[in-house]
């Protein structure tokens, strides 16, 4: 060996662009998961000083990839026009896949692998398919091997309607098969343990739908590009907005997912979207041959792992050995983002990192932490109000992140997310506009 | 492999007697068929002896056979120079067809008018089933009509109401339909064209037949109800003063069927009257004009990559979806993102009426991007500025 490789010290994020968040109604929405991803990539390499064929990789989050988007950061990079020598491929960690995408991008620019990669996640989860149960592939599989009429006739016979009954693949998907609850019931379970109530729920819900709203009417999502579908209909607003959200109409609404005693409604709970959200990485070499303007640093990235009961709980599993392996006080960190999968989940996170007996037993701290300013939290509205994409959520609120500490002139900037499955991931950013 | 070269076609003969005969025109980089071409190719024909069949194919890139070689028209010093190089096409297709092997065309590209005419004279014929290819008979266009036997022969093989489609129209077709419409007998992807032309050759798959309704709509007695349908269909179309040809295709097979073997000769003698009239002098004079207009394009070609439009109105927004279809990477400005929503509806529109398969519909939508900041302006080759003044 002549020469070891250049390793990189700083990964810097130059930019970054997503989709508007688009609520999942009763069809699917217009664009696919690659589509979404595409569209975030045009604009947001159309404005850099580089080609797209001068990215060195492309990495995407994305859980449930349509069937014909197999390795869909691939499909992707091939049609933004990386060209045909750009690699790329697709991380799946649930909900912090988008997380988990800028993550493998910062360890391939540190071990100098790679100088600028394009990274983030995309889904489009108003296209999850709905599944033939078991039954019905059963039968669909002997009536295809039959080879005589008779048998063919016999198997047509045993046909039931019951075996028509579809198996909804987001359901499944958002349920824990380990300890066999959903999303929404280990949410339940965090407002239990906390003692969280209906109201501090909906209020916690109404306010995050009044920050995003201040938030579109002071122009400050410039990180959202404009997108078309084929009938020239334009969207550049995040539609899971309830302008007219209230304590009140929030009140109103039934329990989704323990029925009919819960807490836990469609209305204090992360919307399911469609979105997709891209940043571009790079080395400090590449930032400064090809004279970028970065918008900030990725400084460290920690997971961690819980009890899947308690997934919600995730963030400060993540963030509390993230901020004592930098040295940083939590006076430290001007902004926070938490990833609102559930009103009941980011208020157990607040009250549970200033828990004595919490921060002993399961943090492994001799002393609560300081408590997070709800100020200084989700300053702009979260996945209650705009939705959860599941695979780009982790790149939205990095992206979201340096854009506010950009805007309010600050400095650290910690991002996290509550991951299905129980785990939690948590990045720390840095301003250097 | 022994192997035997003219100027403008080479012949090599396989371990399997198959006779693959190449033609690969030496001053020009398209194929077409002059007199030389023709008389190499007859004097090949003459000596192949006994084998067990021939493939005839294209050694350029570019495509198969684009048709008679236009130019040579120009060269000819009396109307029955032009008349004995069309006789001598005929007795060289016809000696093709009288072969008594089987005989191939194997067809990668376009295959048009007097090429299209030879693969006609072979029992089969195989293509490449890619975009590049393009089958048809555009002679009409140029005011004349196919003259080497394809008036007969393409009704023969596909029937009548097919076989005008594309000669009255001029229009060429896809592999894929060429297939569906019974004008080739295999559309492969391109690797296997040589693999589908030695099969047809050892296994000699029967040959296509004409359906039952073709062959009434070809008796004699029909015909002239027929033909007069088909007359009153193209006058709506087009003025038979002005473009006498079509109508003289009509006529010709009114007249002779596609089973008579004279239906050549009249071909010959209708072609006669045909070159003879203003409008195919006129026609072939627009011709050349083009020729040499492309020609000239050629010269100082650039590539552009990559089109800004400023203007997202009825004619910015057009530009800007041509360029896309056409494979050019399109940024769209317009004041706010509100004022493209009309031009991503057209562009959508144009996409899906221009192009086939949704992958290449998908591609033409991913170049074409909104660009409100107009950022794209520092990477465009060209900067198209098409704002409407009211």
């Amino acid at each position: 060996m002549k020469k070891n490789a250049q390793t990189n010290k700083s990964v810097y994020v130059v930019d970054g662009a997503r989709t508007p968040f688009l609520k999942a109604r009763s069809q699917p929405n217009a664009f696919s998961a690659s589509d979404l991803a595409v569209k975030a990539g045009q604009a947001l390499l159309l404005r850099q000083p580089i080609l797209p064929t001068q990215v060195d990789e492309v990495i995407l989050g994305c859980t449930m990839p349509s069937p014909d988007e197999a390795n869909i950061a691939r499909v992707v990079a091939l049609r933004l026009g990386c060209g045909l020598q750009t690699p790329a491929w697709t991380v799946q960690r649930n909900c912090a896949s988008g997380m988990q995408a800028l993550d493998n991008a910062v360890n391939d620019i540190m071990l100098g692998r790679c100088e600028m990669v394009l990274a983030g996640g995309t889904e489009a989860m108003s296209h999850a398919p709905l599944l033939f149960n078991t039954e019905m592939v059963k039968w669909l599989g002997r009536l295809s091997t039959n080879k005589t009429t008779i048998d063919k006739i016999k198997t047509l016979l045993r046909f039931r309607p019951q075996m028509l009954k579809p198996v909804i693949a987001l359901m499944h998907g958002l349920t824990d098969p380990i300890v066999n609850l959903n999303m929404g019931q280990t949410a339940e379970n965090i407002a239990h343990a906390f003692d969280i109530s209906r109201l501090q729920m909906d209020t916690y819900a109404v306010e995050s739908h009044q920050r995003l709203g201040r938030a579109h009417d002071n122009g400050e999502l410039s990180e959202i590009i404009p997108i078309y579908d084929q009938k020239g209909q334009l969207y550049d607003v995040d539609d899971g907005l309830r302008r007219d959200c209230s304590i009140e109409k929030l009140a109103q609404l039934k329990p989704f997912f323990d029925k009919p005693f819960g807490m836990v409604t469609a209305g204090n709970s992360s919307q399911i979207t469609d979105g997709a959200c891209l940043l571009l990485l790079a080395s400090e070499k590449a930032v400064e041959k090809h004279q970028l303007k970065p918008l900030g640093k990725i400084i460290d990235t920690q997971w961690a792992a819980l009890d899947p009961a308690y997934m919600g709980l995730g963030p400060i599993h993540a963030m509390s050995p993230l901020l004592k392996r930098r040295l940083l006080e939590v006076s430290d960190i001007d902004y926070w983002e938490i990833n609102e999968a559930f009103a009941a989940q980011v208020l157990g996170c607040l009250t549970a990192w200033e828990d004595p007996s919490y921060c002993k037993e399961k943090l492994g701290l001799n002393e609560p932490l300081d408590g997070i300013d709800r100020e200084r939290l989700n300053v702009d509205g979260g996945a209650v109000a705009l939705g959860h994409p599941v695979g780009a959520s982790g790149a939205r609120i990095v992206l979201h992140m340096l854009h506010v500490l950009k805007r309010k002139q600050a400095t650290y900037g910690m991002t996290s997310l509550c991951i299905g499955g129980g785990q939690g991931g948590a990045m720390l950013v840095e301003n250097v506009t | 492999m022994n192997q035997q070269s003219y100027e403008h076609w080479a012949l090599s003969v396989d371990e399997s007697q198959i006779a693959w005969l190449c033609f690969d025109r030496q001053d020009k980089s398209v194929n077409s068929i002059n007199t030389d071409v023709l008389n190499e190719l007859e004097a090949i024909v003459d000596e192949l002896g006994s084998i067990t069949g021939l493939v005839i194919y294209s050694g350029k890139t570019s495509g198969f056979i684009a048709g008679a070689d236009i130019q040579s028209f120009g060269e000819w010093r009396s109307l029955s120079e032009g008349i004995h190089f069309v006789q001598q096409g005929h007795r060289v297709l016809d000696k093709i067809a009288a072969l008594n092997f089987p005989t191939v065309a194997m067809i990668d590209g376009f295959c048009l008018g007097g090429g299209l005419e030879l693969s006609l004279a072979c029992q089969y014929r195989v293509a490449d089933e890619g975009e590049k290819t393009k089958l048809g008979l555009p002679e009409v266009l140029l005011g004349i009509h196919p003259g080497w036997g394809g008036t007969v022969r393409l009704p023969r093989l596909m029937g009548m109401m097919n076989a005008f489609d594309m000669m009255l129209t001029g229009r060429s077709v896809s592999a894929k339909t060429a297939k569906k419409m019974g004008l080739i007998d295999y559309a492969v992807p391109k690797r296997h064209l040589k693999n589908a032309a030695k099969y047809v050759i050892l296994n000699k798959p029967p040959l296509k037949q004409m359906t039952r309704r073709e062959k009434i709509l070809n008796q004699a007695w029909l015909r002239p109800w027929v033909a007069q349908y088909m007359y009153n269909k193209l006058k709506t179309k087009a003025n038979e003063e002005h473009y006498p040809a079509p109508f003289a295709i009509i006529d010709n097979w009114k007249k002779m069927g596609v089973d008579d073997p004279t239906a050549f000769n009249q071909e010959v003698t209708s072609l006669e009257n045909v070159l003879k009239t203003d409008s195919a002098k006129n026609l072939l004079r627009i011709y050349y004009l083009q020729e040499d207009l492309k020609a000239a394009s050629k010269q100082n070609a650039t590539s552009v990559r990559h089109v800004h439009v400023i203007g997202a109105g009825i004619m910015g927004g057009d530009i800007a979806a041509w360029c896309a279809l056409r494979g050019i990477k399109v940024t769209l400005q317009d004041r706010e993102a509100k004022y493209l929503s009309s031009a991503m509806q057209r562009s959508a529109k144009l996409f899906h009426g221009k192009l086939k398969s949704a992958a290449a519909i998908q591609a033409a939508t991913d170049r074409l991007s909104a660009d409100i900041q107009g950022v794209g302006i520092e990477q465009a080759d060209v900067i198209i500025e098409a704002i409407g003044t009211h």
